[in-house]
């Protein structure tokens, strides 16, 4: 039984290990407020579920797209923009 | 004092819980006087169904338990099916809830699914620690939860109301209140664990329900109907009106308190329902490996992004509706069993059963996508049918020998 919870733990730690090892360009709070308001800054929050239920920020202007059905939704808007997508 | 917060922590386990502050939040939205009446209906309804359970029972000769058992075991699928599908699916909920709110709280710099991931192993280890040390953590988790709660009640109760609007009549229905049926989730389970502690059991259920009741109603004094009912966090928009940044921290700490308390309980009660139909000694060990295993497929979905997709919601209602069928169910059963025996309190058994079986199937086709609910509600009471009959074939089943009582601190 012990070794079984030891090897759960072991589970759980590798997992979240495993999320922190995910390599995305990221920006962070400071640097895309600077850029809020831009009419060259598109903010796109593809939270969906519980990331965006349970969540108490909602940026300001942010238009929200479903993260699962990408195709449907990525040519309306202008790739000449930055677009930043809110995911998590 | 010490064994009360023991029975209150068991009590209020799904109470304290986040889905149910959302559940009162916005039910708060639809006007607190008919929503406070709700509430209390509920609760009232609730509380004399589970009685009838016991009874049955209690009357329970060893003769006709063999019988009864034949009977009951189909219903006891429908409930095992919804209680491991509410602690799978409301637990990864809850969970990622709490990873958000430590993150949004607390300290933004930590992920929030790594705190998720670490309160699911605090819940899961809290299994196998001593008795005295696990009740120990709970009533201190507990504690903190319900003092930190009635604070926020209490403040708003004092202060004065921000909200000027009216309350969103023309949303108010009965349709609109019955989901406040989903709060009293589980107390079957919780009064069957609490047999031998029935007064501690009332007082505590009933402190419960007058916190609730009270947060509802500063709930509506503090945010507008039209935000409440739509909100999926009314319990921190109504903790931020109430008391600013130090009334969100509050809230906070609630929301994690009792995510810990929720999902710790949740797993008990589901490995409890599994292992009940098994003697004590296999029981045991089947609990056990229940509860890791589920704690791994909670760790999984969690891992896996299913806490962000919106099927997860539908997943949660279905299952908490199955129980809440299973509890109907054996209210009825309990009351046929009181008819039986002439007791002139046995239609009061069968009026509450009716009123949640039918509130359940109520809300059930009240969804938007009763077709994938329905689906997924048969797939759980056919995964219910096969683990416990894979169950039966590894453990080497042996007949119900006994139906082992379930300790005081166990759920």
């Amino acid at each position: 039984m012990r070794v079984l919870v030891a090897t759960l733990f072991l589970l759980l730690f590798c997992s979240v290990s495993s999320s922190f090892a995910v390599n995305v360009d990221t920006i962070d709070i400071d640097e895309l407020k600077s850029m809020l308001g831009s009419e060259n800054v598109l903010v796109l929050d593809v939270r969906a579920g519980r990331d965006w239920s349970s969540s108490e920020f909602k940026i300001k202007g942010a238009i929200r797209e479903e993260p699962g059905d990408v195709s449907a939704w990525a040519g309306n808007y202008e790739k000449e923009k930055t677009i930043v997508l809110y995911c998590a | 004092m010490y064994s009360f917060l023991i029975v209150l922590s068991v009590t209020s386990f799904w109470l304290f819980s986040p889905e149910v502050l959302v559940l009162i939040g916005n039910g708060g939205g639809l006007g607190t006087g008919i929503g406070i009446v709700a509430l209390f209906c509920f609760s009232v309804i609730t509380f004399i169904g589970i009685s009838f359970i016991e009874d049955e029972k209690k009357s329970t000769s060893e003769k006709s338990l063999q019988l009864q058992k034949q009977k009951v075991d189909l219903v006891s699928f429908i409930g095992v099916a919804g209680m491991i599908g509410t602690t799978l699916f409301a637990s990864t909920g809850i969970l990622v809830t709490a990873g958000f709110t430590f993150n949004e709280v607390f300290y933004y710099r930590f992920p929030n699914f790594a705190f998720a991931f670490i309160l699911l192993a605090v819940a899961l280890s809290l299994h196998f620690f001593p008795t005295s040390i696990r009740n120990m953590i709970l009533v201190i988790t507990v504690s903190f939860c319900f003092v930190g709660w009635a604070v926020l009640v209490g403040y708003g109760l004092i202060s004065e109301s921000t909200v000027t609007t009216d309350f969103a009549t023309e949303n108010t229905s009965i349709m609109s209140l019955l989901p406040l049926l989903l709060v009293f989730v589980g107390l079957d389970r919780v009064r069957a664990s609490l047999r031998e502690e029935l007064l501690r059991f009332r007082i505590t259920f009933f402190l419960s329900v007058i916190l609730l009741a009270g947060w509802m109603y500063v709930s509506a004094r503090f945010v507008e109907p039209q935000r409440l009912i739509f909100s999926t966090i009314p319990y921190m928009t109504t903790a931020w009106k109430i008391g600013g940044e130090p009334g969100r921290l509050m809230m906070g700490m609630v929301i994690i308190l009792g995510s810990l308390g929720a999902v710790y309980g949740l797993m008990t009660v589901s490995s409890s329902s599994v292992t009940r139909m098994f003697g004590k000694k296999r029981g045991d060990s089947i609990g056990k490996g229940i509860i890791i295993l589920m704690a791994i497929a909670i760790g999984g979905m969690m891992g896996t992004g299913v806490a962000g997709t919106t099927i997860l919601e539908l997943y949660i209602r279905s299952s908490l509706l199955l129980w809440l069928v299973y509890t109907g169910l054996s209210v009825f059963s309990g009351s046929l069993q009181a008819i039986k025996k002439k007791s002139f309190h046995a239609g009061i058994g069968m009026i509450s059963g009716t009123i949640i079986l039918l509130g359940s199937l109520a809300i059930f086709f009240n969804q938007e996508n009763v077709i994938a609910a329905a689906l997924f509600t048969v797939s759980m009471i056919a995964g219910a049918l096969l683990m416990i009959t894979f169950l039966n074939v590894i453990a080497g089943y042996v007949g119900n020998d006994e139906i082992p009582k379930i300790k005081n601190t166990e759920v």
